[in-house]
C-alpha cells in the first residue's frame, strides 16, 4: 500500500528544492531530529539564470543497513550546481526494514530547507504503486486521489496514461486539483508556489473492490 | 504333549489388514535451498496388500501390492530481490515545466522486490512390497509371533511432482509481478529468471520430498525395522476342558505353553507348542 506523507519519505517519494542564493549548503536525510548523520555538501555558484530556468541535479539516498542511516550516492557527496538550479532527493531501491526520514539542508546552523515543511519553490512527488481511492489532508482541507488499477488498461494505453506526470500548484495550502485522478505508475508532483510548513498527509485509503 | 495351530494364508491376510488398515503416519522437515526455503510434511496411510506365505525353509511371510497414498504438503517461501535484478520504473523519464521551479523530471521508483509465499499440496500413491520373518517371542505372559520386516527402501517416481511445483511458483509470481505497474513486457522473462533459479533446486528438493516419505513409512510399526510385529499372541497358561460329558467333579485344567515355535507349510502359519 501506499504511504503517502510528504513528512515521512519512502522511495516513492521525491523533494525537490530550488537554491536560489549561492554558497555553500549541508544536507542530510535522519529518520529523527536526534540522530546525527554525516552530511553532503552543495556549492551553489553564482550565476544569472532566471527562476524557472535552472537544471535539475539529483541527489540519491541509499539506507545503509549496517550503520543504519540514510547515505548518498558517493558522487552526491559533493556537489556544485548553479544559481536557481534546483535538487530532486530521491532514494534508490528500497531495503528491507528501511524506514521512512526527512531532508534537512543548512547554511552554516541556519536551516535552509525541511521537506517536512514544504515552502515556496519546493516540490514534493509520490509515485503511485497502489489502486485505490487515497485521500489526504493539507492544512485544513482534505483532498482525493483516484488510482486505477494498470490492469484495467491495455499496456499501450496505460504507458501513455503514466507518461504524464499530474502537477499539483499548491498556493497557501491550497491546491489546484482537489481530485486527482491517475493510474498505477503514476507521480504527482505538489510544487508549492507560495506557502510555508505546507505538508500532504495520506488519511485514508480504501482498496478498489 | 504337543499342540499346533494353523493359520491359514487368509486368515494372516485378515490379520494384517487390520494392521495395515491403522498404518497411518506423517512428519515435517524444513530446509533451505539458495533462495528458497522450503517447509514441507508428508503423510502416508496403507491400504490393501496382500500377505502370501513362503514355505520353510524360506519361512517368510511376502506382502505384495501395499498401496501406500498421501501427500507432501509444501511451501516455498523466496525473496524475489535475491534472484531478479534491481528494475527502476518508470523506464522512461516523465518532465514537466513548473514555471517558479523548472523543468522538473520525476523520480524513477526502483521496485523493492517483494517476498513470494507459494504452498502447494501434492497427492502421492505408490504400491509397495516388502518380505517378513517370523520369530517368537517371550511376551511374559504370552508368547508372541512376530513380523521382523527385511530392510527396504521403498521406491517410487515423485518426479510428477515438479511439474505441479513448478505451476504453481509461476502462477505466484505471476500474480505479484503483475500487480507492479510498468513491467508487463518484462514479467515474462522475470518468470523465466525465477523459474530457472528453481529448476536447479528441483531435483534436491524433490529428492528431500522422497527421504521424509521413507522416513514416514519407517514411523509405521508394520515397516519398521527395528519394531517387531507381533502378528499373533498366545497366553503361557491354556485352559482344557475335557471333551466328554463333563462328569461331576472334571474340573477344566490349566496347562503352561512352555514353548512355541512358528513356521510355514502348506502356505499355512503353524504354530507348535509344548504343553507342560
Amino acid at each position: 500500500m501506499d504511504f503517502l506523507n510528504s513528512q515521512h519519505l519512502t522511495s516513492q517519494n521525491g523533494f525537490v528544492h530550488l537554491f536560489h542564493d549561492a554558497g555553500d549548503f549541508t544536507y542530510f536525510a535522519s529518520v529523527s531530529d536526534y540522530v546525527q548523520c554525516k552530511p553532503g555538501i552543495i556549492t551553489v555558484q553564482k550565476a544569472g539564470t532566471a527562476v524557472g530556468k535552472g537544471m535539475q541535479h539529483e541527489v540519491v539516498f541509499h539506507w545503509d543497513k549496517s550503520a543504519r542511516a540514510f547515505v548518498p550516492r558517493e558522487e552526491d557527496m559533493r556537489k556544485t550546481i548553479q544559481q536557481n538550479d534546483f535538487v530532486m532527493f530521491r532514494f534508490c531501491r528500497a531495503e528491507p526494514g528501511q524506514p521512512t526520514c526527512f531532508i534537512l539542508g543548512q547554511r552554516g546552523d541556519k536551516v535552509e530547507f525541511d521537506s517536512r515543511r514544504l515552502r515556496t519553490q519546493q516540490a514534493f512527488t509520490h509515485f503511485f504503486l497502489t489502486a485505490g481511492e487515497h485521500s489526504y489532508h493539507m492544512g485544513r482541507g482534505i483532498y482525493q486521489i483516484s488510482v486505477t488499477d494498470h490492469r484495467e488498461f491495455a499496456v499501450e494505453e496505460h504507458k501513455a496514461r503514466a507518461s504524464d506526470a499530474v502537477v499539483i500548484i499548491v498556493n497557501g495550502g491550497d491546491p489546484s486539483l482537489k481530485h486527482a485522478k491517475i493510474v498505477t505508475g503514476q507521480t504527482i508532483i505538489w510544487a508549492v508556489e507560495k506557502g510555508e510548513n505546507v505538508s500532504i498527509e495520506g488519511e485514508a485509503y480504501k482498496p478498489r473492490t | 504333549m504337543d499342540a499346533t495351530i494353523a493359520v491359514s494364508e487368509p486368515g494372516v491376510n485378515v490379520v494384517l489388514q487390520k494392521a495395515i488398515a491403522l498404518a497411518h503416519a506423517a512428519s515435517s522437515d524444513t530446509a533451505t535451498w539458495g533462495p528458497f526455503q522450503v517447509g514441507y510434511s508428508a503423510s502416508v496411510a496403507l491400504s490393501g496388500g496382500v500377505a502370501v506365505l513362503e514355505n520353510a525353509p524360506a519361512n517368510k511371510l511376502d506382502l505384495n501390492n501395499v498401496n501406500v497414498a498421501g501427500s507432501v504438503s509444501a511451501f516455498f517461501t523466496f525473496d524475489l530481490g535475491l534472484i531478479l535484478p534491481t528494475i527502476c520504473i518508470p523506464p522512461f523519464q516523465v518532465c514537466v515545466d513548473i514555471p517558479f521551479i523548472g523543468n522538473v523530471c520525476t523520480p524513477q521508483f526502483c521496485i523493492p522486490w517483494p517476498s513470494v509465499h507459494v504452498a502447494v499440496n501434492l497427492p502421492f500413491a505408490f504400491g509397495l512390497s516388502a518380505s517378513f520373518g517370523f520369530r517368537v517371542d517371550d511376551l511374559g505372559t504370552k508368547w508372541g509371533i512376530v513380523l521382523l520386516i527385511d530392510p527396504f527402501s521403498a521406491r517410487f517416481d515423485l518426479t510428477p511432482m515438479g511439474p505441479l511445483i513448478i505451476a504453481a511458483i509461476q502462477n505466484e509470481v505471476s500474480n505479484t509481478l503483475g500487480s507492479i505497474p510498468l513491467i508487463g513486457g518484462l514479467i515474462a522473462g522475470l518468470v523465466n529468471t525465477v523459474i530457472g533459479a528453481f529448476s536447479g533446486v528441483l531435483t534436491p528438493i524433490l529428492g528431500a520430498f522422497s527421504s521424509l516419505i521413507n522416513l514416514v513409512l519407517s514411523l509405521l510399526d508394520l515397516l519398521n525395522v527395528n519394531i517387531p510385529y507381533t502378528l499373533l499372541t498366545f497366553d503361557k497358561t491354556q485352559t482344557f476342558v475335557p471333551t466328554n460329558i463333563p462328569l461331576l467333579g472334571d474340573a477344566p485344567v490349566n496347562m503352561t505353553l512352555a514353548l512355541l515355535q512358528a513356521e510355514v507349510l502348506d502356505r499355512e502359519l503353524l504354530a507348535e507348542g509344548q504343553l507342560a
